[in-house]
């Protein structure tokens, strides 16, 4: 923009007006693009910018796949380590919340596998720059698969539900839950064991559709 | 006629309330490109207002931070520059600089380049993954060694100083996963979980599940483990073997959850652990209290917290000095 020729208003609020209708809200909009022109000039700033606005929601996000707020908060730290050692911020062609959320997605994803020890779906490659992971029946795969999960433990019979948790989101010991609950220890790991088991028998039959061949997309 | 998609409807859609006609419309709307960064506004929008817990972000931001210091520390690969646009004086200082630390760090040996180290503080667990998705915990005062090219080609060698739990991921080709202890002792496993304690006082495998070969540094012929088994290396060598039961086997894993468990484990040998993961000494100067034994599961973070812990069963009284702690007997 010419700074010597006058300011047009009728064309700047129609500029800004299309902009808030395409994108729905202001606010966050405005944020991302704070964010990426600090990573121009203090890119250290830019990162610790970019965790403290992200980190809760992000946090927040994955509890609802893994129901433990440690591992949650180890998923969404390892998210912007991951992140930082790529060096993303150089490449990266979409915002970073959409890069941020498809890791923490993916990262939730492979704890999930790893932890109900599902061998039907396959090991999800980190975030992307590509957006392969960003195919509108992916994310919607994802959006169904929290809800899943949720769905599952709101049907816990309610002890069991109440055990598991205690230890998962309340992070309490198993002799913590068994005081709380005058039941014994024993009785903590056969409501817990039940638990996982009911998980892998839901999951297992829902498949997680790879792209194969992901990496000739990269 | 397609009916509008709203906020609200994704917002519907996210609480898991959409009807089956609402989420084809929202499938439709995905399917063009620019309405994809919408989908994440709209989810980062939907989070903030339903925040499933609050969790402390200084303090993980703070963590992050050092974590990556540690690792520039260990092995600095790569500077990044302040800025693109000009060559400025901090840009020509990093150039110098990284250039020196790079002579420097390969004389001082290759292990600053080739390999990534994952290291505890006292009184610290980390938890993660390796490129093959094995999951580590690490527990406090240790530190683990990865070779950062080749890990994963033929062959999966990592170094271990201290404690930490391994859940092995069996790769598609068989590729032997292989523990190098600080006493030079060996632990190859093909996929399999198991927990391995190795600092100067002693080395012991315990396997929870699959199956393990451990090789001492005396040359003798490979022990094969099974699940419910302990091994330790003696000073000479020699491997002994022990089946633990279910709770002696939850035992060696207690350390996960912060908490220390002893089995008629005299208070001397207590204030050697103690002194392992936090990095504080404990002395008792009263022989008998040394040798009284104790027997229990304790939660501790730190050391103070432990000792009070047992200060009451096991009689004793806690004495602050400069830098240790001082037992004395309850009388």
């Amino acid at each position: 923009m010419n700074l010597t020729e006058p300011l047009r208003e009728g064309s700047l609020m129609q500029a800004n007006s299309e902009n808030s209708q395409e994108t729905g809200s202001d606010l966050p909009v405005d944020k991302e693009f704070f964010i990426k022109s600090v990573f121009q000039t203090d890119v250290k700033k830019g990162y610790d910018l970019l965790f403290r606005h992200y980190y809760t929601p992000l946090c927040s996000h994955a509890v609802r796949y893994v129901y433990s707020k440690e591992v949650a908060e180890d998923i969404v730290s390892e998210a912007f380590l991951s992140f930082w050692k790529k060096a993303v911020h150089e490449h990266i062609t979409t915002s970073f919340r959409a890069y941020l959320f498809v890791s923490v997605r993916n990262k939730c994803f492979n704890y999930l596998k790893w932890e109900l020890r599902n061998e039907v779906a396959e090991e999800l490659e980190d975030a992307t720059l590509a957006s392969v992971h960003m195919q509108p029946d992916r994310l919607m795969e994802f959006d169904e698969l929290y809800m899943k999960i949720e769905r599952i433990i709101a049907g816990f019979p309610p002890q069991n539900q109440k055990v598991f948790m205690m230890s998962r989101f309340g992070g309490k010991s198993y002799q913590e839950i068994a005081d709380k609950l005058q039941i014994s220890k024993k009785a903590v790991e056969a409501h817990i064991s039940k638990a996982l088991v009911e998980l892998r028998k839901a999951l297992k039959s829902y498949h997680l559709v790879i792209i194969a061949g992901l990496s000739e997309f990269i | 006629m397609r009916p509008e998609l709203t906020k609200h409807t994704v917002f519907t859609y996210f609480s898991g309330d959409a009807t089956t006609l609402q989420k084809q419309i929202i499938a439709d709307w995905l399917a063009e490109g620019r309405n994809v960064e919408t989908y994440f506004e709209w989810l980062e929008e939907w989070e903030r207002t339903q925040l499933q817990f609050q969790p402390n972000t200084s303090a993980a931001l703070l963590a992050v931070t050092e974590k990556l210091l540690r690792e520039e520390e260990s092995a600095p690969r790569r500077l990044t520059f302040p800025a693109k646009k000009a060559i400025t004086k901090t840009m020509v200082f990093w150039a110098a600089a990284s250039l020196f630390i790079a002579v420097f760090g390969s004389y001082l040996g290759r292990d600053f380049l080739m390999y990534r180290t994952y290291k505890t503080a006292f009184g610290e667990l980390n938890r993660f993954c390796l490129d093959d998705s094995s999951i580590v915990v690490l527990n406090a005062n240790s530190s683990l060694k990865v070779p950062r090219w080749g890990f994963g080609k033929s062959t999966r060698h990592v170094y271990l100083e201290g404690e930490a739990e391994f859940s092995i991921k069996h790769t598609t080709d068989h590729q032997h996963f292989k523990v190098h202890n600080a006493d030079n002792s060996l632990i190859t496993v093909l996929g399999t979980e198991f927990v391995v304690y190795t600092r100067p006082r002693q080395t012991n495998v315990v396997l929870n599940k699959g199956k393990v070969e451990l090789s001492s540094n005396a040359g003798e012929k490979p022990l094969t483990m099974l699940p419910g088994d302990r091994a330790t290396i003696e000073k000479n060598g020699k491997i002994k073997v022990e089946k633990l039961s279910e709770a002696q086997l939850v035992q060696h894993s207690a350390w996960k959850q912060h908490r220390f468990v002893f089995n008629d484990t005299p208070l001397r040998e207590v204030a050697a652990k103690i002194h392992e993961v936090f990095g504080v000494v404990v002395k008792i100067n009263d022989k008998e209290l040394a040798t009284r034994t104790a027997t229990g599961s304790f939660p501790a973070e730190n050391a103070e917290e432990l000792l009070s812990n047992m200060s009451y069963m096991y009689s004793f009284e806690i004495m602050k000095a400069e830098n240790k702690i001082i037992l004395i007997p309850n009388p």
